[in-house]
């Protein structure tokens, strides 16, 4: 099967799975746009901003593809290198979501002066989703492990 | 999908585990498990590969048993 250099390292079972990730991730990014849109624009309930309104469905999506890659085992290359991206999403993740709750009970804000939902519940939630992503790809490594000496 | 235990069973046979397999066709370790376990189809490269990989033709390895 032929490859292109972006696929050099992923055998043809990771290809179609990074792809059917590559999918769920754009709908996921779609949904989430619509859902917004529809709550601040349609319900005019504006609810979120213009940097949530980007932020959020980026994330969520760049989590989906993350969490779904990486489940099915083709985040990783077939030769073996690790990756160690998702490990850095789950530290960065647990770094955004300690310090946003402390600045949400710290400061008790939920709308800012807008009525929009205050920036800590932005980093919230992308906290949140890179430390999901982190925790999937520990609990993976770990049943590899195990899965290898099989 | 049923378990494809004729391919479990030639590696078995060299004393072959997964990882060794998957190095030998250019796949990932988790690619052999899923063959073996029925979760994914390979393409017909990759079944000739592993045939060769193993010493088995296409028949003794990817073939459907007559009982099914």
């Amino acid at each position: 099967m032929k490859k292109d250099y972006l696929d050099k390292d992923f055998d043809e079972r990771q290809i179609a799975e990074r792809g059917r990730a590559f999918r769920n991730a754009y709908l996921t990014m779609a949904a989430a746009m619509t859902v917004m849109f529809c709550i601040n624009d349609v319900m005019e309930i504006y609810f979120f901003d213009s940097s949530a309104f980007y932020m959020m469905p980026t994330v969520l999506s760049l989590a989906v593809f993350m969490c779904t890659a990486v489940r099915k085992d083709a985040f990783e290359g077939f030769s073996g290198i690790s990756n160690a991206v998702p490990a850095i999403f789950g530290v960065l993740g647990l770094f955004l979501t300690v310090s946003s709750i402390i600045e949400i009970v710290r400061d008790r804000v939920i709308f800012d002066i807008n009525g929009h939902l205050d920036d800590c519940f932005n980093h919230l939630f992308c906290g949140l989703c890179y430390l999901v992503v982190g925790i999937i790809y520990i609990i993976k490594k770990i049943s590899d492990k195990k899965a290898e000496n099989i | 999908m049923g378990k494809n235990l004729k391919l479990k069973a030639a590696r078995a046979a060299l004393d072959m585990s997964q990882q060794k397999l998957a190095e030998a066709v250019s796949v990932s370790r988790q690619t052999i498990n899923a063959i073996e376990n029925g979760d994914y189809n390979p393409t017909v490269n990759l079944c000739i590969a592993i045939c060769k990989a193993l010493g088995k033709t296409l028949d003794e390895l990817f073939w459907e048993d007559e009982t099914m």
